[in-house]
Order: structure tokens, then sequence, then C-alpha cells
């Protein structure tokens, strides 16, 4: 299918914080109460449009064990953005987000977007995590942050909120494939675009 | 490591030895280098450059392919085409050899159909490392130790045809794995990347930096290469990079078949010490991609290859045994599945192998059922709403009865109802969960219910209603509301909340012909209880009704169209009032009031309440309800049974009213008979002075009542003077009634005794009359017959000139010239001077003709019909017997009378008195001019002359007869008519009492000339002894 961009995002978080259902969501909007363990990385994909264009979103889906960690490491390069998930009813989870955001960043591009998620936050009374707790990490590292709770509307304005933040804010640097693309489908814009990419990855 | 694996199964079954040995025979000590498969043939290649092509009946064929080795090859899937690379001769000399092995050389070998040189001319000589061969026969690729990749185009049958070139950017770390996707994509992978190569372009992208060893690439699904690391599996496509499957171990081949990925692993040893002694062990791992578990798993000796053919696994180990992986039906794999509760994943592959949808609803059932047995009731039930329009749905309903399961059945239901499976009772069962479960903690799930408009839970909202009625009349009232159920609605409002007036609001919103329905099924109870406001709404219904919410103006009517405005009869709604009179009334006169046409039912039951109320009210308001009972009574327009009204006004005693409508139906006599009951013989005798012209009875029937002596000489002079009755019938009545006295009647009787006595007088005068009368007659006769007449007359009565010869004389004394007479008279039978004017009808038909019209005429037939008979009209008609013999005319001089009668006699009809004017004329003539001026012999001048007078006095004899006679009966007529009830004008008598014979006159100067005869003369041929017959059939006219 033709497409105008691709964007890549990567899930990552430790396990069992719903990673693989957020991605089921969003490919399937549908939930799925039981899912197996993720054994290395899925991914899915999926069209939008914005403003008339089509838009590939692919989304990797890691394994939060620490076994895998050397399997997926490999899947941060090329992302445009990252979605770290904890889950607010388990504190460890949040006590991790440090590692792994120190793993995103060496391992990516600089100027990934990372967007913290607290997940299962209909779990209202198991909470653990406060939410002011998330905000202020997310304030803290400089992070987009929210907590889901209709699950379904949640994908939406994540997937809406990452998307604006990579077109508008760092749309040529943004990603090499979705620059060439867009080089691809129009010609004369994208030629500008690469020159400007060319010249930022000189300067820098 | 167990816990980061996928699920393990066992979905194969591993039978050992499959091909008897035959392999292991074959090959005898050589060792298989490379195997391959395809079009329904296994071929194993092996050190010593022979291969073997092995049918599926395990017939093995071989031949000698090169002289040395063979490193690759590849059969091709759809034809009997095999690819070798392989080394002739010593030294880095890869060659390739295509085979087609339908087709056979000289020797029996499979032809060799194409030979070259593997490594490009303008390359160093490099060991070839990777072969992939297009399934189109026209790609061929080659991948060799240095990196480098050659890619032939072309048909690869022919010796001689084709194209080769080198791919650039494919690195310079050997290549392991080549794979083409489709026909314009390469996969290469090499010990440290994988790339992918657009053939068109000529360009290579690398998709991973990270490359595998030989054998461990595998395209799968015709557009996936998968690569096999050490510690995972990753998936590429041609855009990048798909999903890894991290599985550890050491990879030595992977193998793709239908959706499962078979990977072939070098066991570890975990006894580091004496490996060399013991044998080296291969594990096999077979991945199902698509549902993400293991299918199989299982540990075998050293393994030399991996065959993927006839449908099935086949593994030829070190030992050359074959083993063969038979995958189990899917029957079977389920069983297993179920055995270990994986109902989850028993669906998962039962629906990735389309597995039919019933087979599915029982998994769903059976994973139900094991969730329900463990307890979790929610989870089951959502195994349950898949088996929804498979599965009966009391199954599982069943399950879930108890109070404490109330959700998951909720839940259940309302998919149930979702879907469209749902029956009343089903969602008799739904509300009632409802209502339990709002009961038991508040959820207002009813209320949700109720409310959602969209109707997304798809149920029959009259079985809702009807349940949620018996719990919430609310709740109900506004699901009835929300779906439009007026009917439901009102029964509701009307019999559970009593809440007539809303109700009646209700109604008003409504369209006319809900409302009109509506009003007629539940008026009755709402008039009961809202008297006022649902005649106010019956009264609109009848008129012009709008929903109260429409604009008084619509659109429709502003654009000019109007439209009939819809109304009810108000005939429908009657009923209802039933005994509210009043409503009724002012509903009714709103009714009659607007100028549209009512039916009688309406009228009728407006009178009749009006009466009601009449009889009910007290005497003021008696008046007002009079004046409107008349007034509705009177009006030209009301449009009222007058039989049904004059019922109930005798019922209820409406006077008033019963005697306007006797009035109009013309029954005087009641009306009279009832002031009589009532004893107002004033206003009685009032009706009869009104009436009495019509109809006379009336005052009879005062007399009868009787009357209040006050009355009597009113009635009595009317009666007299219409001689009602007969005075001594009168008498007789008056007698009856012991409270008169004679001073009461003293005037009547004393005129009554009056006027008999001058009709007493008056007939005794007249009886002398006709005495003398008679006795002139009798001289007269005596004078004809016996005495000549003379005609002495000597002038003409016609000219008065003198009379000359010829002359005609008449026996009344006229005498003409005859040419006078000739002239002057008509009919030569009569004298011009004596004809009366007034001519007879002279014949029969003309008297049937002019009794009819005097039977239409006279008011009284029956006179007219009576006086005929006096006549004898009717009687049969008496032909009077032929006499002997006629008379000579010799004999009539001597005779003349004698000889006339038989004459006429003779003649008797119509033509009778011509023939005896013939021969009167006949004599006259013979007198005359026999006799000359002689006195005419006696009987000669007496038969002529009374010819005509004849006539004329016979018919006065018989008038007056005829008078006389029913002068005479009268009075007897009369006391019988009086006493029989019949009306009976009085006019001919009065007639006859008054002399109103015309010819009275003539009679008594007229001299009968045959009253004596008829008397005297016993003569039976005398003609006029029969008179009276004769002339009563020819003449019965004369009056």
């Amino acid at each position: 299918m033709a497409y105008a961009y691709l964007f890549k995002y990567i899930i990552i978080g430790d396990t069992g914080v719903g990673k693989s259902c957020l991605l089921l969501q969003f490919t399937d909007k549908r939930f799925q109460p039981v899912h197996d363990l993720t054994i290395g990385v899925e991914f899915g994909a999926r069209m939008i449009t914005i403003d008339g264009k089509q838009i590939k979103l692919q989304i990797w889906d890691t394994a939060g064990q620490e076994a895998f960690r050397s399997i997926t490491r490999s899947y941060y390069r090329g992302a445009a953005g990252a979605l770290l998930v904890y889950d607010i009813t388990r504190r460890d989870t949040f006590n991790h987000l440090t590692t792994w955001l120190e793993d995103a960043r060496q391992h990516s591009n600089s100027n990934m977007v990372i967007m913290l998620i607290g997940n299962k936050s209909d779990l209202e009374s198991r909470r653990e995590v406060k939410k002011e707790e998330g905000e202020a990490f997310a304030r803290e590292h400089g992070l987009v942050f929210m907590e889901t709770f209709k699950r379904e509307c949640l994908i939406l304005t994540m997937r809406r909120m990452a998307l604006r933040s990579v077109l508008s804010t760092r749309r040529q640097e943004a990603l090499a494939p979705a620059v060439r693309v867009l080089a691809v489908q129009r010609a004369g814009a994208a030629v500008r675009c690469c020159a400007a990419h060319t010249e930022r990855a000189k300067r820098g | 490591m167990a816990f980061l694996e996928w699920r393990r199964f066992a979905f194969f079954d591993v039978h050992k030895n499959i091909d008897n040995g035959k392999i292991a025979e074959c090959l005898q000590d050589t060792h298989v280098t490379v195997a391959t498969s395809g079009n329904n043939h296994v071929v194993l290649c092996d050190l010593t450059g022979w291969a073997h092509l092995i049918s599926r009946t395990w017939e093995i064929t071989s031949f000698k392919a090169y002289e040395l080795i063979i490193t690759h090859a590849q059969q091709l899937p759809h034809d009997p085409l095999l690819v070798t690379i392989g080394e002739d001769e010593a030294g880095v000399t890869p060659l390739i050899k295509v085979w087609d092995w339908s087709r056979v050389d000289r020797h029996g070998n499979p032809k060799c159909v194409k030979t070259s040189r593997a490594v490009p001319s303008h390359m160093f000589p490099t060991p070839a490392t990777a072969l992939a061969v297009h399934e189109n026969k026209n790609l061929l690729a080659v991948g060799f130790q240095d990196g480098s990749v050659a890619l032939f185009r072309g048909d690869i049958s022919r010796q001689r045809s084709g194209k080769m070139k080198t791919l650039s950017d494919t690195g310079s770390s050997p290549i392991t794995g080549l794979a083409f996707k489709d026909a314009d994509k390469l996969f290469v992978v090499s010990r440290s990347s994988v790339m992918v190569c657009c053939l068109n372009s000529d360009r290579c992208t690398v998709l991973d930096s990270m490359g595998a060893v030989a054998g461990c690439s595998v395209l799968a699904d015709r557009h996936r290469l998968t690569v096999a690391t050490s510690e995972a599996i990753y998936c590429y496509t041609t855009e990048g990079r798909g999903p890894c499957y991290a599985l550890e171990g050491e990879k030595l081949r992977l193998n793709w078949f239908r959706s499962y990925l078979v990977i072939t692993t070098s066991e570890t040893s975990t006894k580091p010490s004496n490996s060399s002694t013991t044998p080296k062990s291969h594990h096999v791992t077979i991945l199902d991609i698509q549902n993400k578990f293991i299918v199989f798993s299982k540990t075998f000796e050293e393994i030399d290859a991996v065959l993927t053919e006839w449908g099935s696994f086949y593994i030829l180990t070190k030992n050359k045994e074959m083993i063969y992986l038979d995958e189990k039906d899917l029957q079977s794999k389920l069983s297993l599945l179920f055995k270990k509760n994986l109902y989850d994943v028993a669906i998962r592959i039962a629906s990735s192998q389309h597995y039919d949808a019933e087979g599915l609803t029982e998994i769903y059932k059976q994973y139900g059922d094991h969730l329900y047995s463990k307890g979790d009731f929610k989870g089951a039930i959502y195994q349950y709403v898949k088996t929804i329009g498979w599965l009966e749905t009391s199954y599982v309903i069943r399950k879930y009865l108890e109070p404490r399961h109330l959700e998951p059945l909720i839940q259940y239901l309302e998919e149930l109802h979702k879907k469209g499976y749902a029956t009343e009772d089903h969602t008799t069962l739904l509300l009632t969960c409802y209502v339990k479960i709002d009961q038991h903690d508040q959820q207002g799930k009813l209320k949700l219910f109720i409310n959602s408009k969209d109707k997304a839970i798809d149920f029959d909202v009259d079985v809702a209603i009807k349940v949620v009625r018996q719990v919430s009349v609310d709740d109900a009232l506004s699901l009835a509301a929300n779906h439009n159920r007026h009917d439901w609605f009102l029964k509701m409002m009307i019999e559970d909340k009593k809440e007539y007036k809303q109700a009646l609001d209700y109604i008003a919103e409504l369209e006319f012909d809900d409302a009109d329905c509506y009003m007629k099924k539940y008026g009755h109870k709402l008039i009961q209880h809202e008297p006022d406001e649902s005649t106010d709404l019956l009264k609109l219904l009848c008129t012009d009704y709008k929903p109260r919410s429409r604009p008084l103006v619509d659109e429709s009517s502003l654009a000019g169209r109007y439209k009939e405005p819809d109304r009810s009869f108000p005939d429908d709604f009657i009923h209802m009032f039933l005994s509210n009179s009043e409503r009724l009334i002012t509903f009714l006169e709103h009714m009659i009031s607007t100028d549209i046409k009512c039916s009688t039912l309406v009228y009728d039951a407006l009178i009749e309440h009006y009466i009601h109320v009449w009889a009910k009210s007290t005497d003021i308001e008696k008046q007002t309800y009079e004046q409107k009972i008349l007034g509705v009574l009177k009006d030209p327009q009301s449009n009222y049974d007058k039989d049904h009204t004059l019922i109930i006004c005798q019922m209820l005693g409406f006077k008033a009213g019963i005697l306007h409508l006797y009035e109009e139906k013309k029954l005087w006599r009641a009306q009279v008979s009832l002031h009589l009951r009532s004893g107002e013989a004033e206003k009685a005798l009032a009706v009869c002075r009104r009436r009495g012209d019509a109809c006379p009875r009336l005052w009879l029937d005062v007399l009868w009542a009787p009357p209040p002596p006050s009355c009597l000489p009113d009635l009595l002079q009317v009666i007299a003077a219409e001689k009602l009755m007969s005075p001594i019938l009168v008498i007789d009545c008056l007698a009856s009634t012991p409270t008169y006295t004679l001073g009461d009647v003293r005037k009547y009787l004393m005129d009554v005794l009056k006027s008999e006595d001058e009709v007493i007088t008056r007939e005794q005068e007249l009886a002398t009359k006709y005495a003398s009368e008679i006795e002139k007659m009798k001289a007269h006769i005596q004078v004809i017959q016996n005495e000549p007449v003379t005609f002495q007359s000597s002038r003409c009565a016609a000219c008065n000139r003198q009379l000359e010869l010829p002359t005609v004389h008449f026996l009344c004394q006229h005498s003409y010239h005859q040419d006078c007479f000739q002239t002057y008279s008509e009919s030569e039978r009569e004298c011009p001077a004596c004809a009366s004017p007034a001519r007879r009808p002279d014949s029969l038909p003309h008297a049937a003709e002019a009794l009819h019209s005097r039977l239409q005429q006279q008011h009284d037939p029956f006179a007219v019909v009576s006086e005929y008979f006096g006549r004898g009209l009717f009687n049969k008609v008496t032909v009077v017997t032929e006499p002997p013999s006629p008379s000579p005319p010799q004999s009539a001089p001597a005779q003349p009378a004698q000889a006339a009668a038989p004459t006429s006699i003779l003649n008797y009809g119509p033509g009778a008195e011509a023939k005896l004017r013939l021969q009167e004329g006949q004599s006259k003539q013979l007198y005359v001019s026999t006799a000359a001026k002689q006195m005419a012999p006696k009987g000669s001048s007496v038969v002529p002359v009374p010819e005509g007078r004849m006539r004329v006095l016979e018919q006065q004899q018989y008038s007056s007869s005829l008078e006389a006679n029913m002068t005479r009966l009268e009075p007897v007529h009369e006391i019988k008519r009086d006493k029989v009830p019949l009306r009976i004008s009085p006019t001919p008598i009065s007639g006859a009492i008054s002399n109103g014979n015309p010819f009275e006159d003539t009679y008594d100067e007229a001299k009968n000339p045959f009253a004596e005869e008829e008397e005297e003369d016993t003569d039976p041929t005398n003609p006029f002894a029969e008179n009276d017959d004769y002339d009563k059939n020819l003449n019965p006219f004369a009056s």
C-alpha cells in the first residue's frame, strides 16, 4: 500500500506491564485479557491518515524480559519514538524506568521522542504509582506523559500526540526512511527536506 | 529457559525407518552432502558425485552427476528439473548442471540439459556457497565464498541461452543463503549481513548487520526471509526487519513447511567430558509461527537433512535412517489440547485451520464448561457468548440461574439480544435480571436499558414493557414512551398509576388515528375519572383535532393545501358516558352546535339523555330542559329516530315530547287519548278542533272517553252537525256515564229531535207527492192506452212555419217538416226539441270508464260502489228469452204497442232503438199516407209518440226509485256504520236527504207510461216488464 510517511515506534518497559496489549489494541483495536509472554520482538503496523496523507505506523513490541534485552536492543535503531510503559499497579516497573530510558537513549537516535505511559490505570484500586509521580518523572526527563484508562481512546491520543510531536518538531531529522519515502512521493519538497537533513547532519 | 519459550505441544508422531532401510542401502557408507525435494521427489546428493532421486514409494534412481562431488542442489518444486553445483575436476571449478530427469540420455540417466561454469569469467575462481533457482526457470543465483553473487537470467533448461551478471554491493563475507522473492527481489544472506537486492535496479539494501551460517536462512511464506542466529530467529521482509523470536541454541538448519518453521539445533551436551565418544545429537524444533507455539520438539541422532515433501517432514539422520514426522489431524490435536484444558490454544489452532463454525462452537462450549467448572463464571460466559447461535441457550442459562451469577447471565443475555437471537423469554429473563441487580446494588441497569433509545440492544419492546411493568411502572412508562407503545403507556397510566389526567395529556399529543383509537379504548375510564378534560378532548376529536404538540398552522396548510381534518364519529364515544348524562349532553350539544352533520344516534342519545336529566331534575330545571328538548325536536335539521324518541318519552313520561311527536306523526287520536287520560278534555277538544276536519273520528274518541260535562255541548254540536254518529248511539254512550245530567244534553236532544221531525215531515210530503204523481201517471197511461193522440200542431217546431207535407210527428206533440227535421235533428231517432242537452253516453266501455273515474274522484268510493249495487249494475245480465215469433208489421196499426214491443225485444241491443225508429218511421209514413189527414189510429199514435220521452222517463223512474230505496234504507245503514268504526263519507246520504236527485223535477211532470203497465201487464213477452234490466245495462249513468 502506498504511503507518504513511515514511522517506527518501539514499545519498551518491564515484562507484564501490558506492552503487547497496547500493540494489539493499536493494530487490531481489540483487547485480549490473557496474553502469552512475548518471546523476542513482535510488530504491528497500521495505516493512518493525517491531512489526507497515508502514514504507516510500525510499532515494535519488545519482550520485557531481561534475557531478551540483547535482542531487543537492536530494535531501537531507526525508531522515531519509543513508548516507555510502566504498570501503575507495580511500583518496581516504575523504578526500572530509568534503566529503560538509559537503554533507549543509548541505542537510538538522540532525537527520538519518548512517551511515558502509565498503563492499567483502569485498575485504580490496586494503584501503587501515583499519577503525579509519573508526571514528575516525565517532566524531569522531558517525556510526554499520559496514563491510559480507556484503552482505545488512549491509543488514539497517544498516536496523535506522538505523531504531532514528530511532525512539528523534528520532521526532517526524525526519520531517514520517512524522508526518503517523502522524496519518492513528493519530489520537489523532498529534495529540500533531504538537503536540510544533510546540512543539519553536517552541522551536528 | 523453559519458561521463556512458547508453549510446547507434540502434534507430530515419529515413525522411524519409514523407508525400510532402502536409503541406507543405496547410500552405503558415503555421506549426504545436500538434500533437496520437489515435484514429488526427494533428491539426495552424496560426496561421491552421485545423485539419488527418490520417489514416494521409495524407489531410488541414482546417477553419477559429477566426477567428484555435488556441493549444492535444488529441485524445482513443479518441474522435473534439478539444478546442481558440483565439481568434475580437482581445483576450484564449480559447474552448474541442470538435469531434466523426465528425459533420459543414452546411458539411461537423466538428461543433462545445461552445463555452465558457475564462476563468471571475470572473477577469480572461488567456491560456490549458495544456490537459488526461481520457480519460473529463468532466474538462477549463485553465491560465492568471496561474497559475490552471480545472477543468471534466461531459460535454465537450455544450454546456450541466458546472460550472467554479478551483483554489486554484496559485501565480502561468504554468502550463506540466497532466496528469490518474486522475480525482482533476492534476499542475500552472508555471514555478516542480510541484504535484499532489487534485481531490476541492481541495488542492494542492507536489512541487518548480522548474518547467519549456511542453511540457517529460509524464505518463509514466500515473502519473509527467516534467519536463525544462535540467540534468536529473525524475520525480514523486503522493506526491513520483522519480528524476531528468541530461541537459543546453535542453529544448524532452518526449513519451512506450510506454517511451520523447522529448526534443527545442535544439542549442547551437558557432559563436557566424553564429548568425543558420545555421538552428537541434534534437536528438532517445529514452530507454529502463526499461533506462536512449539508444535514438536525432540532430540534425534545427528541429522543430515530435513526434507519437506509429500505433505510432511522427513528427517534423514547421519545413520541414513529416514524418520517420518506424521502430523496429527486436527481432531486429535484438539483432543490433546482439551486434555490439557488448553482451550484457548485449541480455539486458536482451530480457527487458524479454518475449522467449521460448529466445531469451533463446540470448543467454545467446552472451554466455557471448563472455566465454569473451575469457578471462573465470568470467563466462562465470554466463551459461551461465542456459542450464541449454535448452542442451545438454555444450556448456558441453566448454569447461571443462581443469583450470584447474575452479572454473567446479564452479559450473556445482552449479547444474545445484540446478535438477534433473543426470544421473548430471553428478554423477560434479562429484564428480570436487571431488576434483581438493581434491587441489589442500585446500578440502574434497568434505567440504562430502558433509556437506550437507539435500541443498542434489540429486544421485544412489548415483552420488556410487560416485565418492567411488574416491577416498576415508572420505568415501564418511560420504556413505552420511548418506543411509542402508546397502548401500553396508556394502559399503565390508567390501570396502574391512575393518572388519568396525564393519560389524557398523552393522548392529546398523539396523531389523530392513535388518539381516536385510544380514546375509544380508554375513553370510558377517562370519562369516569376526568369527565371535564375527557369531554373537552372528545369534542376536539370530533371536530378538528390536531396533536397538541403540532403547531397551529403547519406547512402544508400554509402552502395552500387544505387537508380535510380528521374527525371521529361521536357515535363511537356516546356509550362511554354511560351514566354521566350531563357530560354527554355537553358533548353532544357541542357536536350538534358545530355544523357537522351528526348521525341519528347522536340526536337520539342527546334526546334520551336530555329526557333522563329532565326526569331527574327539579321543577325549575325541568323548564329549561323541556325547552332544550323541544328545541332539538323541533329543529328541522335534527336527525333523530322518532319512534325511538317516542318510546323514551313514553317511558319517562315526557309529555311535551310525546305530544310533539304525535303531532309530527299525525297520531292525533293518540294525542287525544293522551289528553283524555290525563284528564285534559279541553286540550283534547282543542286537538279535535284543529284536526277534526281531517279526522272526524277524534270527536267520537272524545265522546267515548267520556269527557266532562262542560265539553259536551261543543262536542255534541259537532257530532250533530257532522252527523258523526246516530243520535241513538250518542245517547247510549252518554247514558253509560252516570255523571251527565239531562241538562247537559238537552240542547242536543232537542236539536236532534227537531231535525228528525223535519225529516219525517219532508218524507211524508214526498210520499204524498209521489202518490199523487203515481195517480197522475196512471191517468196518463190510461189516456195513452185508451185515447188517441191528435197531432194537431200546424206549425213546424223547427222553422215555425206552416206545416206542409211531408211531415214528421213525434209523440211529444212536436211536428216538423221533413226537411227541417233532417236539417235540425242530429239523429233521426229523436225529436230535436226534446233532445236532452246532456247526451247519454252510448256504450258500455264508457260506463266502465266513468265508474272508475268516479271511484277515483269521489272520496267515498264505497258509496259509489254501493250505489251501483243498488242499481243492480253488477248483477248478471239476464237476457230476456226470445219471443215465439216477430209480429208482422201488418198488425202494427191494430196493436202498435204490441207490435213495437216484440221488435224492440227482438232488436235488443245497442241498435235496438234505431230499428225501432225505422219501424216507427215506416209505420208513420204508412199511417200518414194511408190514413192521410184522418186521426191516426189509437194504437199507431201511441207507439211512436212516447219514444223519446219514454227513455227519459225510464231513466227518471229508475233514478228516483233508486234514490227512494236508498233514502228508505238510510237510517239502518247509518246505525250499522256508526257501530263499526268506519269512516263513511256522509255526502251521498246527505245528498239523498237533501233531494239531490237532478230528475226530480222532470219526474214530477213526467208521466211514467209503464208504471201501470208493469203491474198490469203480466205478459212475459212484454219488453217493459224487464225494462229495468235493460236500462241498467244499457244506460246506468243517467245521473
